[in-house]
């Protein structure tokens, strides 16, 4: 029973040539370096795990980057859970900018604000005393918006006649804890995957606050010892930890989704009021986390005609950024959006088996996966495509599809397959059926796909640089080139320029979805 | 039932035409974007700086028509861009120049078979030791590994003059180092391994412990955190000093030892890539990189390189081959030193 279970998952997974297609972009490329680590010069071995895994350093280092994402990921709940509530249930003063403005960490990438914020700290000389809870508050503040993102839209998509029905019978804190907590938790339960996932592996903001943590021992292992067999048995353990994480989120989880197809108010509450105390402290995390990092950089990035002399220095980068950051987001869109429609036909245990192997590359460094690209695409018949910034599109695609098919797959699920198939009653038509009624209903799902991997994508460095095509450069490339420079002011305008981008088309998307 | 079969049908339809789009984007090489052999051109991978080696490249591209198509290695991620890639590509290359601006990994790089030999005629005035016997690199324009300190926060009476400095009570928690498993600083420590012998350098390395020595994530970052003034010195390389005094900063640089062993210098290196794509504009950008003139441009730059041979013009008051008492280095040996300075590295400093 159970081998012809499996046989028909696998079945379901080998028929299409999409899931191959996902394979070949983002798992054959860091199975193509795993299966590396098995060898020694030419012969099966497991050398590189018994030599790494025998030294009690790399466990000290696993241990203060598990410290890390953990400690992380519990204070970012409070911040994020704390804000959205107040956001969702309090009035105050610019209360939708408000709401903007807190997701403004996550339009600027991370290594982005550790430069700000280094340079706010180390006046004080906290750098040195306190590294790893410096490099936690950094995260903290990175990340928190995610949980507010997913507490916001979970607080706003309830049903809030089921609250206002326990209010009668119970305290405030027993509704809270026994029915809004509850229906908080599928969206909470992704967030705070996420924000460990994304601590854990983070490089940039450790690497700037120099602390030693797992990432930067994995680089090392590239770097300075060029073994890349070593270095993927160092990310092994971490595989086997997102795997763990994955799958048991998603067991938490069940059927239940983090993503909302309707993201509006069902119901005014009742007990929604207005509160200056709340204004206050919403206004002032923002300026705490928002306002003083940007004011950081640019007063850095002084005198003012150093943000047009950044363009002008950076125009090509940054065309080339935007190029690669659309395209690939565009193409992760489609592709997330067709995988996870078909996903929807498939059993149950199909459907598991494709989500494990979609989200398998965010398991993997990316020193990890731009050495792999290199190995699988790097051949005499691929040279049209190795040598164009295609390859930098097929980077992002490799690293950042698992979000926007995450996402599309929660938001697909929620569409009723009844209506589907009244639809194709009606007219058969499948191209029909897609325009009119799956992609209108998961409209804003793919908008925020689309963005997601778009930030993403304009941010990516750590692979980008090793497959870049020569005479090409991306605008993260540039900032890093002119920071040993140590062109303060310029690195600063082009971190914004670049924040600035993020901030643009986040915020057209954004007013697309309100629509 | 029969609609779901339609639709899976549809699906796999679509998968079909989208994979077949793919693949003829990888199997028409013409029709897509590639156009690499229309006109002459030469890829060189390049660790040196972006903003000192773009026109030295520029250079070349004018004086012989042939175009130059670069990737710049970032300092941030530790030289793992261009090196991995260089491993990674060693079956299908597709760099002809490899430019360095150290000398350790051009050495790992030719036993690891990714170089090719090639002897230039502008490398016969480069004293032998800057070059390798089997030629398969030549080294040029060095930069050295110096102390720079902050200028209002150390009277010129107190200057440091020796690494063994970084070891005085009166300097603790006052001086930084930058990471010695990357750049020019494990070189740096290769070389001591080489030179001193593993006790010595163990000694060294937890004498950085012991007198809490800032261990930063790089040599530029040395140099800003002195120039800041939170920290009064530290070891850097040559051309981040020259660089931050030309921005104004508040710093001086001393050359380490002068009085002892000497100050160790650290050359660019050029190689040829085995099985470029196009050696034969290879072989011209290596004569163009290896000759005075572009060592001379190099020590006119605001990198301030130090030629190696005599007779290389050099703008007053920056440092000169014949300025410096060099640290004598058996490169070939350093680079037999390296995995075990590494491990020393990570079991003291970086626990």
């Amino acid at each position: 029973m159970i081998l012809r279970t499996i046989s028909r998952s696998c079945h379901q997974v080998q028929a299409s040539p999409l899931v191959l297609l996902a394979l070949l972009i983002g798992v054959v490329p860091p199975f193509i370096m795993v299966s590396q680590s098995f060898y020694l010069e030419g012969n099966f071995s497991l050398h590189h795990y018994i030599q790494l895994f025998s030294e009690q350093r790399t466990w000290a280092l696993l241990g203060r980057s598990l410290a890390l994402a953990l400690g992380t990921t519990v204070f970012s709940l409070p911040v994020g859970l704390i804000l959205a509530v107040c956001c969702v249930s309090q009035h105050f003063p610019g209360k939708k900018l408000a709401t903007a403005l807190i997701l403004v960490p996550l339009f600027i990438p991370s290594h982005i604000q550790a430069m700000a914020w280094t340079a706010l700290l180390c006046s004080q000389g906290l750098l040195s005393q306190a590294p790893l809870s410096v490099s936690m508050f950094i995260l903290i503040l990175a990340y928190s918006p995610l949980v507010f993102l997913a507490a916001h839209a979970g607080l706003s998509a309830r049903d809030r006649g089921m609250e206002e029905a326990g209010a009668l019978l119970a305290c405030p804190w027993q509704v809270w804890k026994k029915i809004t907590l509850p229906l908080l938790g599928p969206h909470l339960c992704f967030a705070l995957s996420l924000v460990f996932l994304l601590s854990f592996f983070n490089y940039g903001v450790p690497a700037t606050v120099g602390l030693s943590s797992f990432p930067v021992e994995i680089l090392a292992r590239f770097s300075a010892y060029y073994d890349e067999g070593g270095a993927v048995a160092l990310a092994m353990p971490i595989v086997a930890l997102v795997l763990v994480l994955l799958v048991s989120q998603k067991q938490y989880r069940g059927k239940k989704s983090f993503f909302t197809l309707s993201g509006q108010m069902k119901k005014k509450s009742l007990s929604e009021r207005k509160s200056l105390l709340t204004g206050l402290l919403i206004w002032g995390s923002i300026a705490f986390t928002v306002a003083l990092p940007l004011g950081t950089l640019f007063y850095q990035s002084l005198p003012l005609h150093t943000l047009s002399l950044a363009l002008q220095h950076a125009s090509k980068e940054l065309g080339t950024s935007f190029l690669v950051a659309v395209l690939s987001a565009s193409v992760a869109v489609i592709l997330a959006f067709l995988l996870a429609s078909s996903s929807q036909n498939f059993s149950q245990r199909g459907r598991d088996l494709l989500q494990t192997m979609m989200l398998l590359p965010l398991a993997f460094p990316a020193t990890v996966m731009g050495v792999g690209l290199i190995h699988l695409w790097n051949r005499p018949w691929t040279q049209a495509l190795y040598s164009s910034i295609f390859i930098l599109v097929v980077v992002c695609l490799a690293r950042f599809l698992p979000f926007a098919f995450l996402i599309l797959e929660a938001s697909l699920a929620q569409v009723s397959p009844s209506m589907l198939e009244a639809a194709s009653l009606c007219n058969p038509s499948r191209i029909n059926k897609l325009l009119r009624i799956e992609l209108l209903l998961n409209k804003k799902a793919l908008l925020v796909s689309w963005l997601v991997v778009f930030i993403f994508a304009m941010g990516e460095l750590g692979a980008t640089l090793l497959v870049i095509p020569p005479g090409r450069e991306t605008l993260s490339l540039k900032i890093y080139s002119l920071m040993h420079y140590g062109n303060g002011p310029l690195v600063a305008a082009l971190a914004l320029v670049l924040s600035g981008v993020n901030l643009l088309v986040s915020f057209i998307l954004l007013s697309l979805v309100q629509r | 039932m029969i609609i779901m079969k339609k639709n899976t049908r549809s699906y796999r339809r679509r998968g079909i035409i989208l994979v077949a789009l793919a693949l003829s984007l990888l199997l028409f090489p013409q029709v897509g974007f590639s156009s690499l052999k229309k006109s002459p051109q030469v890829v060189i991978y390049t660790a040196m700086d972006q903003i000192f080696s773009k026109p030295i490249l520029e250079d070349f591209e004018r004086l012989h028509g042939i175009q130059v198509k670069a990737v710049y290695d970032v300092e941030a991620v530790k030289t793992t861009g261009i090196v991995n890639r260089l491993i990674a590509e060693k079956n299908y290359p597709q760099c002809d120049v490899f430019w360095n601006n150290e000398i350790m990994r051009t050495i790992m790089l030719k036993r690891k078979g990714v170089l090719a030999p090639y002897r230039s005629p502008s490398a016969q005035d480069i004293a032998l030791d800057f070059k390798d016997k089997q030629g398969y690199w030549a080294g040029f324009a060095a930069r050295a590994r110096v102390l720079v300190i902050n200028t209002d926060r150390v009277r010129k009476k107190m200057y440091p003059s020796s690494l063994q400095d970084l070891f005085s009570p009166a300097w603790r928690g006052q001086t930084a180092f930058a990471n010695p498993l990357f750049g020019t600083t494990s070189t740096h420590i290769a070389a001591m391994v080489a030179t001193q012998g593993v006790d010595a350098s163990q000694a060294f390395l937890q004498g950085l412990v012991n007198n809490q020595t800032r261990i930063v994530d790089g040599n530029s970052v040395v140099r800003d955190m002195v120039a800041r003034g939170d920290l009064a010195w530290g070891v850097t390389d040559t051309d981040d000093v020259h660089v931050g005094q030309l921005q104004g900063k508040p710093i001086a640089m001393v050359l380490p030892d002068q009085h002892g062993q000497g100050t160790l210098l650290i050359p660019n290196t050029v190689a040829l890539i085995k099985n470029s794509p196009n050696p034969q504009e290879a072989r011209l950008f290596i004569d163009y990189l290896l000759s005075r003139e572009v060592e001379a441009r190099l020590a006119a730059s605001e990198s301030a390189q130090i030629p190696l041979r005599t007779g290389v013009p050099v703008p007053e008051g920056q440092l000169s081959f014949a300025d410096v008492k060099a640290l004598p280095v058996d490169f070939e040996a350093m680079a037999d030193s390296l995995e075990k300075a590494n491990g020393m590295i990570e079991s003291i400093l970086l626990r």
